[in-house]
């Protein structure tokens, strides 16, 4: 059966009110070659409803679900819609991850990979961002870095130094990321891994760590 | 290299459709929406893949007679009140026709424009809902705008 949610009984009210009649789905599985989310029948007539969250693919597509219903006399394909799943406040956020990566940050920093120090340390931050900026604030696996950093700071969730310093830490890493060449001496690293653990230490993510505000 | 035929006089009604949540022209401080741009850019290409399959890769001759506008903007929640003023929405859709199917959008002479359910789409557009809910993007967005063009001068000739 594709269906991974109870189906809610409005997308299908119409068709009972217009004769249909529920049938067990599994009537309907040799037939198909897949179980269908609902089966309704009207005298001869059959009618398989796929309910699909919006957002996902279905592992068999719309379109390929349709012919193997149409191909056989008397059998109509629908479709209906639910609302995107609201992400969890959690998805993203794994704490053991954060304080692991945060620990394979220092060892890089230790062996001089200074450039891939600062992008794994960075993880910690945005991942402490997302767990300090409150649910009325932007939906966290939503939000764009620049507007979790302002959504932090309006939250009060980190100060106008931290603020300072995620801005610094966050060109820094752009910069890293893209590709550019960036002048970031192992000081400069270690700032901010100490920012990434008080962030993260916040969030209750990791251990916390001694900041330094100037990365 | 094959040669590219002439285009084929267009032929109404045409209809395309483009997913996503359309763009407001209007933001709430007066000025034009950054993301309105690319906006525009997906109603175009929406639109060009449409006269390209309704003209076997050919192109219209735009038509020149007065022309209805149907917008259907269909979502999961219509009355969602983020969602932009219906009024709002329009001017992309409807200018996006320029050229490609009618001349100029000064032929436009009747805007029908509504709003509905995703799940419940209105009669007008029942005939095209297979094709559009096949597209993958129905999937992911949950949301389309269809858009039709009929031909007005033979309704003022009846």
């Amino acid at each position: 059966m594709t269906t991974e949610h109870a189906v809610p009984d409005e997308l299908i009210a119409d068709y009972l009110r217009n004769g249909w009649h529920r049938e067990d789905t599994r009537l309907a599985r040799s037939a198909l070659d897949f179980e269908p989310d609902v089966l309704l029948r009207k005298g001869d007539e059959f009618l398989v409803v796929e309910v699909k969250r919006s957002g996902r693919e279905p592992e068999r597509s719309i379109a390929e679900m349709r012919r193997l219903v149409e191909r056989r006399p008397n059998w109509r394909f629908a479709v209906k819609l639910l609302t995107p799943q609201p992400p969890r406040s959690n998805d993203e956020i794994d704490d053991a991850d954060v304080a692991t990566r945060l620990s394979l940050a220092e060892d890089l920093l230790r062996d001089g990979h200074v450039a891939e120090a600062v992008l794994i340390a960075f993880i910690g931050i945005e991942t402490g961002l997302r767990r300090l900026v409150p649910k009325p604030f932007t939906p966290p696996s939503e939000a764009a870095l620049p507007r979790l950093i302002r959504d932090a700071y309006e939250a009060e969730a980190i100060s106008d130094g931290e603020l300072r310093a995620i801005n610094r830490s966050c060109e820094v890493r752009n910069r890293i990321a893209h590709g550019f060449k960036v002048d970031v001496s192992s000081q400069d690293a270690d700032a901010i891994l100490a920012l990434a653990r008080t962030v993260a230490g916040k969030a209750d993510l990791a251990p916390a760590g001694t900041a330094a505000m100037t990365p | 290299m094959a040669r590219q035929r002439p285009p084929i006089p267009c032929t109404l009604p045409f209809t395309y459709w483009v997913f996503g949540r359309p763009i407001s022209q209007q933001a709430q401080d007066g000025k034009k929406p950054a993301a309105l741009p690319r906006w525009r850019a997906t109603v175009e290409a929406a639109l060009l893949e449409a006269i390209e399959a309704a003209s076997g890769r050919r192109g219209f001759v735009p038509f020149e007679g007065f022309v209805e506008v149907q917008v259907y903007w269909l979502s999961l929640d219509p009355s969602d009140r983020s969602q932009p003023d219906l009024d709002n929405v329009l001017k992309p859709l409807i200018d996006a026709f320029n050229t490609r199917v009618i001349a100029d959008d000064g032929q436009v002479h009747r805007i029908l424009a509504e709003k509905a359910s995703i799940n419940d789409p209105p009669a007008a557009v029942r005939d095209v809902m297979d094709e559009v809910q096949d597209d993958p993007l129905y999937m992911r967005t949950g949301e389309v705008t269809i858009v039709r063009l009929l031909d007005l001068t033979r309704e003022a000739s009846a």
